[in-house]
């Protein structure tokens, strides 16, 4: 099975709260977010791009996963699921973050995602943006 | 900005020792870069991060380079601070307990050396993680499932070998032989590992004479660059009670009707009561008030109303159908005499979806919980092991309670029912940016120490911040343990190269630094 769905899967089954909660904004979210990431048909090397993030980044970033929960909160679910945005998600931009960190997301040291591996994962991501 | 360099050592003596640490792993993996050191620090730092600022990292592939780099260490007198994957999140991070020190990063090191279903064990390297590890038992269909933390994006090894807990209990409880390099750069392998060729190693944790494991766990007197872990074999069947209990005093019948349970067996996994705390996991404060301070108690009550309860817990039963059902009578009949509540119970067999098994799934979920106040938040954990007895339990809420209370805080705690303790973890989750919550925090922190102390408890883990202070309560004749650590620690490690400070324990060459 894919990370990305077990994930998604682990965080709306095993938490408590989420089974026993009648708070219904909290439960739709972590549903509506649930949805696979759509089978794109991508170059060989941004598809290199799309497994590196699921693999390094998934747990987080994939659906219905904690931090598309986060940034949920804060924007549109399309703009959440970072693998389906739109726009606004240049390279340079992602590449920042990762070994940045903001927020609730820690920095990503060049051990975790190589500087090499990082590149793909921001072309991948920022496939849909202006650059 | 400069960095801070190892203590007593100019630029360009560190120089020096990066350029030495360079040939042995190739410059690509010396990491002395500003956002390197960042990516190095605390992610939840309490305040300053300068007290605990890595000076640079280094990643060594194998244990050949681990070896050399500690003798290069020694010969450079640059201290190095060993991280399986830097994931030891609420204690510290990937940070050193003593700001210069180098992150020795042992994340490359990430082999799976072998896997045997039949005694259910695995060898591994420090690198390797929980998603790491579940990956290949699920990928080569082996029937091993492993038990993860709620926080699963660490490392096996690395959880285990700060005493962590999981799905399945006590991970350190699992650990059998490792591999070691000394301070002075020797390898040493423990147990049934120490005669060369010894078929096992991985399966008996004794070996002839003291055995060496526990040394090596929470400590600085090495660098373990394998280990194996036990795993259990895939049972089948599952089963899953879960209940809501609707008072905070609750947690005093709850504790003495489990502890026996577990103890006796019917439970074969330590798990956590969790309080209403939990809605932290999947929600923000914001949704359930937005004034400043602690939530006030109507707050919570609609919180709790929601939750199901004050509490909430699972006990997981694994093993064939027959006996489980059994167990689980045995559970409710006990439950019986105290609550009309029935468990919820759901039920999974061999063959049905992977999902429902109650197999260690590994997941950052948890993570959330640092999204509590939004913008830049953290978490700490203050975390005494107390005996496993109800009205201490119901006492020690209380007296935690009026503490949150006292220092403006959300209270969010868990009772870990481990058998003959219990282990009380209470959450403390902050936003980083508010200089007077991270007052409060500290306030709280110093507050909950001085309090298990006079209770006769003490904490198994805890922030790198307070190592020195919670090592200053175990202080039976004079403090012969800390004292017993430093003689040791001088004999094995005389220039101090492994983790100074690490739980309490500084070598001579750095005591003042206390």
């Amino acid at each position: 099975m894919n990370r990305a769905i077990i994930f998604a899967l682990v965080i709306i089954n095993s938490s408590c709260f989420a089974q026993s909660t009648n708070n219904a904004k909290t439960l739709a979210l972590a549903r509506g977010l649930s949805q696979t990431l759509a089978d794109e048909v991508l170059t060989p090397e941004l598809a290199t791009g799309r497994s590196l993030f699921k693999i390094k980044c998934g747990m987080c970033h994939g659906a219905g996963n904690t931090g598309t929960l986060m940034l949920a909160r804060r924007m549109a679910l399309d703009e959440a699921l970072l693998a389906n945005r739109k726009n606004n998600l240049p390279a340079v931009y992602v590449t920042s973050i990762v070994r940045n960190g903001i927020a609730a997301m820690p920095a990503f040291t060049r051990v975790e995602i190589t500087n090499a591996e990082l590149q793909q994962v921001a072309r991948y991501l920022a496939r849909n943006s202006d650059s | 900005m400069s960095p801070t360099l190892p203590p007593k050592l100019s630029a360009k003596q560190f120089d020096v020792a990066l350029a030495a640490f360079a040939k042995v792993v190739g410059s690509e993996w010396v990491f002395s870069s500003e956002q390197d050191r960042h990516a190095y620090g605390d992610p939840y730092e309490i305040g300053e991060r300068s007290a605990h600022a890595p000076s640079a990292a280094v990643a060594p592939a194998n244990v050949e380079e681990v070896q050399a780099i500690v003798r290069l260490a020694n010969v450079h007198h640059t201290p190095l601070w060993p991280i399986t994957r830097g994931k030891n999140m609420g204690y510290g991070g990937a940070a050193p307990r003593m700001a210069g020190s180098v992150v020795l990063d042992l994340g490359r090191m990430k082999r799976i050396i072998e896997v045997d279903p039949k005694t259910g064990y695995c060898l591994i390297e420090p690198g390797v993680g929980f998603f790491d590890l579940h990956d290949y038992l699920r990928t080569n269909n082996i029937p091993l499932w492993m038990s993860v933390p709620g926080n699963a994006w660490g490392s096996v090894m690395g959880n285990a070998l700060e005493h962590g807990n999981g799905t399945m209990g006590d991970h350190s409880a699992n650990l059998c032989g490792m591999e070691v390099v000394l301070p002075e750069g020797e390898l040493l392998r423990t147990g049934m590992g120490a005669m060369r060729g010894n078929k096992t190693w991985s399966l008996w944790k004794y070996g002839f004479g003291p055995s060496w494991d526990q040394t090596f766990m929470q400590s600085n007197f090495g660098v373990v660059t394998k280990a194996a872990m036990w795993l259990m074999p895939e049972p089948p069947a599952s089963m899953r009670l879960s209940m809501n209990v609707p008072n905070a005093d609750d947690i005093g019948w709850l504790v003495d009707v489990l502890t026996p349970l577990r103890i006796g067996g019917v439970i074969d996994q330590s798990f956590g009561i969790g309080s209403y705390g939990r809605v932290a996991l999947t929600s923000q404060r914001s949704e359930w008030f937005e004034g400043k301070g602690k939530m006030p108690d109507e707050v919570v009550r609609r919180i709790v109303e929601q939750f199901g309860g004050w509490w909430n817990f699972s006990i997981r039963l694994y093993g064939h159908e027959s006996v489980i059902e059994a167990k689980a009578a045995v559970i409710e009949a006990a439950f019986a005499a105290h609550t009309k509540q029935r468990f919820t119970i759901s039920r999974w067999k061999r063959g049905e979806p992977y999902e429902q098994s109650g197999a260690g799934i590994p997941g950052v979920g948890p993570l959330h919980i640092v999204n509590w106040h939004g913008g830049r938040g953290g978490h700490i954990g203050y975390s005494p092991i107390l005996p496993a007895n109800g009205a201490l339990a119901v006492k020690q809420l209380h007296k935690t309670l009026e503490r949150f209370a006292q220092f403006d805080l959300d209270y969010y705690g868990t009772y870990y029912i481990n058998g003959r303790t219990v282990q009380n973890i209470n959450l403390i989750l902050f936003n980083r940016d508010d200089p007077q919550m991270v007052k409060n925090v500290r306030g709280l922190f110093a507050a909950l120490i001085e309090d298990a102390k006079k209770d006769g408890y003490a904490e198994y883990r805890t922030h790198i911040d307070y190592m020195d202070a919670v090592a200053d309560t175990f202080d039976f004749n004079n403090h012969i343990q800390r004292r017993f650590n430093e003689k040791v620690k001088d004999a094995i490690d005389p220039n101090g190269i492994i983790a100074p400070g690490k739980s309490g324990i500084w070598p001579r060459n750095y005591r003042t630094r206390k």
